[in-house]
């Protein structure tokens, strides 16, 4: 296993994180406004802007324990796991961006009757018959459970 | 009490409860719909009944549904409510083996334990426990949140850095939106939908339920093994969870009864118990009936505690207990000492349906855990798309925002590079949860002493809840050290 990549990842983290943590601390200043006022006003000084401080430092130490504890000690993580399947990973969360996309303009029941079915034949499944009864079976299910029963509001279309 | 017991035994009750603890387990085991709407939802309706019968509805609700919540949790790593998450850590690896019915098994005993210890507790010491639990104010709410905060040094399970980390950014989540103080804005980036903070439920869906949709794709199906339901039925509950039940039913009872805690707090913070006893630590994570043991008779725990501040003194232990609260109120039963002297031809009928809610629900749960179980065996490229469009709904239901289905979709990526480089989403979620507490405790307490950290040590029950807290972080610190000394690296 290489162990270059993992210690990359963990300085790419504590970077990220100790960026975080110095923008935090000096948001909690009293010079820091956002349209025109602190976003930490003096009232609250003492109390939240503690707090956050509090966190912030905490990240922002742990960041660095983790950087040295990357040096000291490597990693014995496997990076091969993460990489298992990207390209099936990536589709999925494309699929479901394409989903949701869908959900605000035409409707969950509309967006649900292409994404299901869809999304079942991407992943592999080819028993168009099942595909179809188990889109029906979910969406009425659906139907009959959330809106009929208990009157759980679904997103609506935007475009019409 | 003879009397009340005959009450109970009517007809007409009898199908009310039955009727509410199915539903509540049906509405508990779907993202989506939570125990709270369901009696929301009930109340109009419960109206037009007899006082008896519209609360028995509602308190079998209330049970079935906290019961429910650990199914989805347990066999989709989708937990029906957010009580769950803690069981869903433990029960999904053992449905990964093949083990799911067992697992449902496990959870539905120690709920059915937890809810009948907390309901005997709600009926024989309710006025004295709600007196203690108003000693209880802004400092030892933190000081409780710490408790469960202190549970991310046992879910840091392989390091306790990045573990410590991921804490950390679940607390720093739940900074995002309104300052308890003064109400003004933070860290919203100017998005209205971000003004409530960050909503919990489709973080926690998107980090549990569709991250493990994502480790799904490579695999046909849940379960590793194949599911016989006439094993199922035949296997027997592991032996030595006695104690771990017991002590989750103690804390999601006391968890319950303190204003403003809930049932996730509750379920936390007997699970982080139940780590520090076990002798099998090292299968935490992995699938440890011990954990589902004591988180599902801690959340479970919290239904009569909850009820004990309520019927009291009129302070809802929880949202549900709130709800529950309207069902009473509109039938003119006021929370307070009439109602165990004036009312009590009500009362304490009602307090003994809840012991039926909780036979029902085993009842139901034991037969069909098995069957439940064989959701492993759906092909995966069929499940898939179902759990994510079930998902889809539960982020969105909770406040009817398109914003808070990217919100999970946010949290699933978040959660699936965390969990791929060693970072803990529980501990994200744990630091979620527990944020608001901690910070209000905390602001609260400091306005009451004028910036003076004393405070967090003025009662006795701080300097009890210190100790706790000190041996509930010590010993897994001292362990962790030894093993990072005796590595070889």
């Amino acid at each position: 296993m290489n162990k270059k990549p993992v210690l990359m990842i963990n300085i790419a983290y504590a970077i990220i994180f100790l960026a975080i943590a110095a923008f935090l601390l000096y948001s909690t200043r009293l010079d820091y406004l956002v349209e025109g006022r602190p976003l930490f006003p003096q009232q609250t000084q003492d109390k939240s802007a503690v707090y956050v401080r509090f966190l912030a430092l905490s990240l922002g130490g742990f960041s660095i324990i983790m950087l040295i504890n990357s040096f000291l000690r490597p990693s014995k993580m496997k990076l091969e796991a993460f990489t298992a399947a990207p390209k099936k990973i990536i589709t999925l969360i494309g699929v479901l961006i394409a989903y949701i996309s869908l959900i605000y303009f035409i409707g969950f029941f509309a967006a649900s009757a292409i994404y299901l079915p869809v999304s079942m034949y991407i992943l592999g499944y080819r028993n168009i018959f099942r595909i179809a009864l188990t889109t029906i079976g979910l969406l009425l299910f659906v139907y009959v459970i959330f809106v009929t029963i208990f009157a759980v509001p679904m997103p609506e279309a935007a475009l019409f | 009490m003879f009397e009340y017991i005959q009450i109970v035994f009517s007809f007409p009750v009898l199908l009310a409860i039955i009727l509410g603890s199915v539903s509540g387990i049906i509405i508990g085991g779907m993202p989506g719909l939570t125990a709270t709407m369901a009696v929301a939802l009930l109340i109009p309706i419960t109206f037009q009944f007899e006082p008896l019968i519209g609360l028995a509805l509602m308190g079998g609700v209330y049970c079935g549904a906290m019961y429910g919540g650990s199914i989805a949790g347990i066999l989709l790593a989708t937990p029906g409510t957010p009580a769950a998450a803690a069981t869903a850590i433990e029960g999904y690896p053992l449905t990964q083996q093949g083990k799911g019915g067992l697992a449902l098994k496990v959870s539905v005993v120690a709920s059915f334990v937890g809810g009948v210890f907390s309901v005997f507790v709600l009926l024989l010491v309710s006025p004295f426990l709600a007196k203690i639990a108003l000693k209880f104010g802004p400092p030892e709410q933190f000081l409780l949140a710490i408790m469960g905060l202190a549970g991310i040094v046992s879910l840091a399970a392989g390091n306790l850095v990045k573990g410590m980390i991921s804490g950390i950014i679940g607390l720093l989540i739940a900074v995002i939106g309104e300052d308890p103080i003064t109400a003004s804005l933070r860290y919203t980036g100017g998005m209205r939908d971000l003004y409530e903070g960050v909503a919990f439920m489709p973080a926690l869906i998107g980090m549990f339920s569709i991250t493990s949709m994502m480790s799904l794709v490579t695999q046909k199906r849940i379960a590793s093994e194949d599911v016989d339901i006439s094993t199922i039925k035949r296997e027997k509950m592991p032996k030595g969870l006695g104690s771990y039940i017991g002590m989750g039913s103690v804390v999601g009872t006391i968890v319950g009864i303190l204003p403003g805690e809930g049932a996730t707090v509750a379920a936390f913070v007997s699970y982080n118990f139940a780590k520090q006893k076990s002798k099998m630590k090292h299968l935490f994570g992995k699938g440890n009936p011990e954990g589902i043991a004591a988180a599902e008779s801690g959340n479970n725990g919290c239904v009569g505690g909850s009820l004990v501040p309520l019927l009291t003194l009129g302070i809802p232990g929880n949202t549900v207990a709130a709800a529950l609260m309207g069902g009473l109120m509109i039938h003119g039963l006021i929370p307070g000492p009439e109602l165990f002297t004036t009312h009590a031809n009500i009362t304490y009928p009602f307090i003994l349906s809840l012991f039926i809610a909780n036979i029902v629900f085993l009842v139901v749960g034991l037969f069909f855990a098995p069957y439940f179980a064989r959701i492993s065996l759906i092909p995966a490229q069929l499940l898939i798309p179902a759990i994510c469009m079930f998902s889809v709904i539960g982020s969105y239901a909770m406040n009817n925002s398109v914003f808070d289905v990217w919100i999970m979709l946010l949290f699933a990526v978040l959660g699936f590079v965390f969990s791929k480089t060693g970072f803990s989403t529980s501990a994200v979620i744990l630091g979620m949860i527990l944020g608001p507490i901690a910070e209000n405790g905390f602001t609260q307490s400091m306005a009451m002493s004028s910036g003076h950290y004393g405070i967090f040590f003025g009662s006795t029950i701080s300097w009890i809840l210190w100790a706790i807290i000190a041996l509930l972080i010590l010993p897994p610190l001292l362990t962790k050290q030894e093993k990072m000394d005796h590595s070889p690296s």
